[in-house]
């Protein structure tokens, strides 16, 4: 039995199921994340494992005892939400310390837990600071803190990054990774970011609509999307009708439903290709440029389709708009989905 | 001049202000009553309320009249607060509860109060209860509006925190909820405060044996106006002494709290 099993979990509310027969199993130290829109059911996921919801049907195990019907104070699980929600009355010290003070642990023994987790967060100047007086990572820092203090089993994230600004959520993004492998915890993270979810884990789960999609390493769902749904959510993937695609290959390309094109797997150049290679040729004209840092997002028309193409930024000061270019694809690149 | 001096010239200015428009009100006042040409029997003067407020302190009449007075703000503020609290936390606590009784208890506080004090005089009689019981339904309604308000505007995210560190319903209760409602409480016994006076003073004026509310209707029917203004003034110390006090538990239970204020800076 895995470190934490979910088992042919299912949860509704008002008819509505939002969870739809969820197996899912995470080993002792793993970094997970439970990926996809929102009301997907994730964070309902995610809640249930802390108890915070109850379920219809199905059971939970951590470290081999069934918590499914355990209060959630006695499942030693720690939480950190989108909101941190800090107690707001209680400064930086006593946050962190609740949890120490109601296992009545004695007073020199809190002190010392709190102030040497204080001291790895870099929180020790705020000790005696309200939540109100703290910026946004801090706040952060604290909600870790107080979890971590506890020695929890498991970490759940709820959608932590949310609410603070790109540059911030990058650094907030590794010190949690840094406290997993400090910490050697095991932790979930509930996200609908694609980046995020790439960055930080060794497992994704990838959540549509109640069920998981796809499970796999970033990898795995990036490069092998098993359906539209998973190359869409996943890599901004062109996603064509295989009619549409059969009209830009001339009728060379014959298979599937759909196709699915990576948008750095298709070949940007001036010149025509030589060689096909074991793939497709094609000729478009550019219609749009979109900075996206290290790349530049091409918008291409070929034979009335608008496709993505990304370029390395360095390369592509070469192309302008409204300039004729020739496009490459190899076979191994393309993606065909029946369903 | 440094920043320490620009922040507390406002307040200083505001004082000095306040100070000159109550003292001209007050000597203006004097000075109409003993030369203008009006008759000062309806508002006595304030050199006189002055006269009038030493013989009722050294007569121990103030003292008897007052302690009553207190006796009733203070019962009613006790009983109605507590009471206040309990059920709007019960009533938090226990949604299907707070469905049932809260309107009833909404529909309750639209009456006038006052309207009903005379029933109330016959429930209890002349003596102290009557009077504490107005003032204590008085208090009750602000503090339970504003308790069952802040209780049922908790975040559930903070609830659920507690909860997973291992705190019990009584513990988040105690060490969570009851601490953040504290402004809305405070808020709400400050209303109450000026209610529980309103309360015991009607409920002198309707029947009673003693008290400041007495003392004023007594002293009215024999156009003794400077007792009534002495007892006004004793009315006014309470409420701004009860206020004081109020201030200072705010200001050590709030910590906390970030004050605000609506303006925006103004660029130079």
């Amino acid at each position: 039995m895995s470190y934490l099993e979910v088992l042919n979990v299912c949860k509704s509310f008002d008819n509505h199921r939002v969870l739809k027969n969820i197996n899912l199993s995470i080993e002792k130290n793993e970094f997970v994340t439970l990926l996809g829109p929102s009301g997907c059911g994730k964070t309902t996921l995610l809640r249930s494992i802390a108890g915070l919801n109850s379920i219809d049907s199905g059971r939970i195990f951590l470290d081999g005892e069934d918590i499914t019907y355990r209060n959630p104070r006695d499942r030693n699980i720690g939480m950190i939400f989108q909101a941190y929600c800090l107690f707001p009355t209680m400064t930086v010290y006593d946050n962190v310390a609740y949890g120490l003070k109601l296992k009545k642990m004695p007073k020199e023994e809190i002190r010392t837990e709190v102030n040497s987790v204080l001291e790895s967060m870099n929180l020790m100047d705020k000790a005696k600071s309200f939540p109100a007086h703290l910026s946004g990572g801090e706040r952060q820092r604290v909600a870790l803190a107080r979890t971590l203090v506890m020695k929890p089993k498991i970490l759940l994230l709820d959608e932590p990054f949310n609410a603070i600004d790109a540059k911030l959520r990058k650094s907030l993004q590794l010190t949690v990774k840094d406290i997993h492998k400090k910490f050697e915890m095991t932790s979930i993270l509930v996200t609908h970011d694609q980046e995020e979810a790439m960055r930080m884990s060794d497992t994704i789960h990838l959540f549509s609509d109640g069920v998981i999609e796809q499970s796999g390493t970033s990898n795995d769902l990036y490069l092998e999307p098993t359906s539209e749904y998973v190359a869409t959510f996943m890599g901004n993937y062109n996603v064509i009708d295989a009619r549409d695609f059969r009209r830009i290959t001339q009728g060379r390309y014959q298979e599937g439903r759909t196709v699915a094109l990576r948008p750095e797997a298709i070949e940007l150049e001036k010149q025509k290709f030589t060689d096909a290679g074991s793939g497709h040729i094609f000729e478009g004209v550019i219609t749009s440029s979109v900075p996206q840092g290290a790349i530049m997002r091409f918008g291409v028309e070929t034979e009335g389709v608008e496709l993505n193409v990304d370029v390395l930024v360095d390369k592509a000061t070469s192309f302008a708009i409204g300039e004729k270019v020739h496009l490459r694809i190899l076979a191994d690149k393309i993606l065909r989905f029946d369903s | 001049m440094n920043n320490k001096d620009k922040q507390k010239n406002p307040a200083h200015l505001a004082l000095i202000i306040r100070t000159v428009i109550v003292v001209t009100g007050i000597l203006a006042w004097e000075y109409f009553a003993n030369y203008g040409n009006y008759n000062p029997i309806f508002t006595s003067y304030p050199s006189e309320i002055v006269r009038d407020s030493i013989t009722f302190a050294t007569s121990g009449q103030l003292y008897r009249h007052a302690s009553i007075t207190i006796k009733e703000v203070f019962g009613g503020i006790f009983f109605g607060s507590i009471i206040g609290i309990a059920l709007a936390t019960f009533f938090g606590y226990f949604d299907f509860a707070g469905k049932i009784f809260t309107p009833i208890i909404s529909a309750f506080s639209c009456i006038p109060q006052l309207a009903l004090a005379p029933i109330y005089v016959l429930w209890f009689g002349l003596g102290l209860q009557s009077k504490i019981f107005l003032a204590g339904l008085m208090v009750f309604f602000n503090v339970f509006s504003a308790t069952y308000g802040a209780i049922k505007g908790m975040d559930k995210g903070i609830l659920e925190s507690a909860n997973l560190l291992g705190a019990t319903e009584f513990e988040t209760l105690r060490t969570v909820v009851m601490p953040s409602c504290m402004p809305w409480i405070l808020s709400g016994l400050r209303g109450g405060v000026s209610a529980g006076l309103v309360g015991a003073i009607i409920g002198e004026y309707i029947g009673a044996k003693g008290g400041l509310g007495w003392m004023i209707t007594y002293s009215t029917s024999y156009f003794n106006i400077s007792r009534v203004m002495s007892c006004i003034l004793v009315l006014l110390a309470l409420g701004l002494t009860m206020n004081k006090i109020l201030d200072l538990v705010e200001r050590r239970v709030l910590a906390w709290r970030t004050v605000t204020t609506l303006g925006t800076e103004k660029l130079k």
